[in-house]
């Protein structure tokens, strides 16, 4: 890695206030360093912000990561001895697994198997020969960043508020450093839950499992309104919308069959004003195929759900950046955020460790716009922060 | 308090005995004998029948043989009866509280369970609501793997889960079993010493249960080196396996998903049947007629097919997918593929 790099980062770490960690020394910390930038140095504890304010200091780390969990015994090595005494619910958005159009612009992937390769979001697995060695380059543009906001914002105020009934002064928003945001949820009387119980609260956040079966309706029994509470609410609103905004082409390409668009049309009216008020009479809409009902519940989760990164939530035992920390493949530092702040958020401004200027050289083309410049190939003056995040996703070199 | 001898597993029953201040020994007089006499007679309902009855007559037998109950299972030490009391005696109380007032609930979920719950009264979908419970409890105690208690199937405002009293009284039972099972199973002391009408108490237990339990057989010997592997199962269905190997309550999903399989692998229902011998309310007769229902046997005469990766993935049942997993998207496909990779 750069010298450059180091010793930016090596400044920032001598001067940064570190946040206060609830239960510091309950957490396991692990870091990455600058000489062996392939080894994972864990099962760390620290006693103090102090503690860990000196080490950072004189360590540098590439990266670093702390425990979701508290344990009683953090800097045991094995999983038993830590003993595991409960987990932040943390909820991660990342543009990694958000489509986004701009995707296709700028990310590319390649096999290191087989060297198939592509651009646009990478594939799980190779197409052509299955393997899961890919190599991704992937970006956040500012289009990408529109949609993470928007995605957070969504979580926190019709998930994690209106239905989970957490308060905003409960949650921490986190900018990860890189792709995407952390939602630490504090809040003690949750922190015991277990893995399938974090997986309910995963599934209702993404809409899986939802069912509302269309023999239900066809039975004549009574079914949601546009103002029910949670789920009820969304499936109503979002069967109104459908059916409200779509025309002949637009069914057809999500692939309704023709008796279904030809009765939606046809009736278009009639259904919406059933679906209307208090009292929704449902008895139109399960007039519908299973097929098209199918199609409908596809499109409300589409629309309504948020995608978080089920991963992060379900893993009770996991690692996440430090809040404060380095993000050492991209310069910029893990910072909080309030939520009002969220629309229109620069990382290159928030997340910044550096100011001034850099020449750097830039060595391809990379078509993208970053924190509102348009980088193109060969030298140039940038702000320091956008050259160091170049430098360090390894696509220009300083000229200085 | 009415409901004392009802649900003797509240705060105040238990509490009532302990100041009643009953020693082991005690228990060795003859004032006990009828608590001792009731304690074996649950034990044996929920042998037979599967559910306990309630019986008023003398509240302190009704009261005192609960514990004692325990005690002695606690003493057998055998999982399966156990689990088998337990379910028997949350079904007791489960039945028992859809008849009570909504005060009672209330107060059981508040005091024996501290349970964050309150009374509303809502309606959703036609459906009026008395109950509102926060959603960490729900969470906690909901029974896995049915979709209907998905919590996104369930109405949730503000962290609260609307709940209709049947609803809440089938919550209750499951932390009552939860609860009972882990009472039943906590290692008495070697030390202890107990009054003869005890120890004779729990030998006839133990003999009450021997023909029940010798018709449990040993998952080992599934089709020990015959044409059925266990080896090659997915790790769902291990997962479920060890689950009945311990005696585990199973939720409906995971039954009929180790019955599809087992069947579809070439399993005769009479040996699925045995198998299910070991969770805890197990009913012969409805259990066949399960099995008989997805072989294709009765009814509709489908030979239903076990559900796929990404249905058992939404109802918590694909636990630990392994390397394997990521090449199938059906169970019976791993199992198909690691066969055929076994004999190579
Ligand atoms: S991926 Fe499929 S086969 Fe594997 S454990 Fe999960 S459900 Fe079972
Ligand atoms: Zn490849
Ligand atoms: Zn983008």
């Amino acid at each position: 890695m750069n010298r450059i790099v180091y010793r930016v980062f090596k400044n920032y770490y001598r001067r940064v206030a570190i946040d206060d960690i609830p239960c510091i020394e309950k957490r396991e910390f692990a870091f990455v360093l600058f000489d062996r930038p392939d080894v994972m140095i864990r099962h760390k504890a620290f006693n103090s912000i102090n503690e860990l304010k000196r080490f950072l200091a004189n360590a540098t780390p590439l990266h670093a990561y702390y425990s979701t969990a508290y344990y009683d015994h953090p800097e045991a090595r094995d999983m038993d001895e830590k003993v595991w005494q409960g987990a932040d619910i943390v909820f991660d958005i990342d543009v990694d697994h958000i489509p986004t159009p701009c995707k296709k612009i700028h990310d590319r992937w390649k096999c290191l198997d087989c060297g198939a390769h592509g651009r646009g979001m990478a594939p799980e697995k190779c197409p052509s020969c299955s393997s899961k060695r890919i190599d991704r380059v992937s970006w956040i543009c500012d289009e990408c960043i529109k949609r993470a906001t928007d995605e957070v914002i969504k979580l926190i105020e019709e998930y994690l508020i209106k239905d989970f009934g957490l308060h905003e002064k409960e949650l921490k928003i986190y900018f990860s450093g890189h792709r995407g945001f952390h939602v630490h949820v504090e809040r003690k009387d949750l922190i015991e839950l277990d893995q399938e119980a974090r997986r309910e609260i995963v599934d209702y956040i993404k809409g899986e499992g939802l069912i509302l079966s269309v023999d239900v309706l066809r039975r004549g029994l009574p079914g949601p309104s546009l103002g029910d509470p949670g789920w009820l609410g969304r499936l109503t609103r979002g069967v109104y919308q459908l059916i409200s905004c779509s025309d002949e082409e637009s069914l057809l390409s999500m692939g309704f069959p023709r008796r279904d668009i030809d009765y939606i049309l046809t009736y278009r009216e009639k259904i919406l004003q059933a679906l209307g008020g208090d009292h929704p009479y449902w008895g139109y809409v399960a007039k519908l195929s299973k097929k098209a009902w199918k199609l409908i519940m596809g499109y409300v989760k589409q629309n309504y759900a948020c995608m978080i990164d089920e991963r992060v939530t379900t893993d009770i035992k996991r690692l996440i950046r430090l809040p404060g920390s380095i993000h050492g493949k991209t310069g910029m530092r893990v910072v909080k955020v309030e939520l009002d702040e969220l629309e229109g958020f620069n990382p290159f401004e928030r997340a910044r460790i550096i100011k001034g200027e850099l020449k750097v050289y830039v060595r391809e083309k990379l078509s993208i716009k970053l924190g509102g410049y348009t980088i193109t190939e060969g030298a140039q003056t940038l702000p320091f922060q956008i050259a160091l995040y170049l430098i360090c996703r390894g696509r220009a070199e300083p000229l200085e | 308090m009415k409901t004392l001898p009802n649900t003797p597993f509240v705060k105040e029953a238990q509490e009532y005995v302990r100041r009643r201040g009953i020693s082991l020994e005690d228990l060795g007089s003859d004032y006990f004998r009828p608590m001792i006499q009731r304690a074996k007679e649950r034990i044996r309902e929920a042998i037979k029948y599967g559910i306990v009855r309630t019986v008023l007559e003398d509240p302190d037998v009704e009261i005192i043989s609960y514990p004692i109950a325990i005690l002695i299972l606690s003493q057998i030490g055998d999982p399966f009866l156990s689990a088998r009391y337990a379910v028997a005696e949350a079904k007791r109380v489960n039945s028992l509280l859809r008849e009570e007032e909504d005060s009672v609930l209330l107060y059981i979920t508040q005091h024996t369970f501290q349970w964050k719950v309150f009374k509303v009264s809502t309606k959703v979908m036609g459906r009026t609501y008395a109950f509102a419970i926060y959603f960490r409890d729900y969470l906690r105690g909901v029974p896995r793997g049915e979709i209907a208690w998905k919590l996104i199937n369930r109405p949730l405002i503000d962290g609260y889960v609307l709940l209709q009293k049947y609803e809440l009284a089938r919550l209750i039972e499951e932390a009552l079993r939860k609860r009972i099972e882990s009472l039943c199973s906590e290692r008495p002391s070697s030390e202890m010493r107990l009054p003869t009408a005890l120890e004779k108490a729990i030998e006839e237990v133990i003999e009450l249960y021997r023909p029940y339990r010798e018709r449990i057989g040993s998952l080992s010997e599934l089709r020990a080196g015959g044409s059925i592997s266990r080896e090659a199962f997915p790790p769902c269905i291990k997962a479920l396996l060890d689950d009945l190997e311990r005696g585990k309550n199973l939720p409906h999903m995971a039954r009929f998903t180790l019955a599809t399989f087992l069947l579809n692998i070439g399993m005769s229902i009479d040996e699925v049947l045995d198998l299910f011998r070991r969770t805890p309310d197990f009913n012969e007769s409805k259990a066949r007629y399960q099995i008989e229902h997805v072989a294709g046997l009765r009814g509709s005469k489908i030979k239903y097919l076990p559900p796929s990766c990404s249905t058992l993935k939404t109802f918590g049942l694909c636990t630990s997918p392994d390397e394997f997993c990521s090449r199938v998207r059906h169970p019976l496909a791993y199992y198909a593929k690691k066969m055929r990779r076994g004999r190579k």
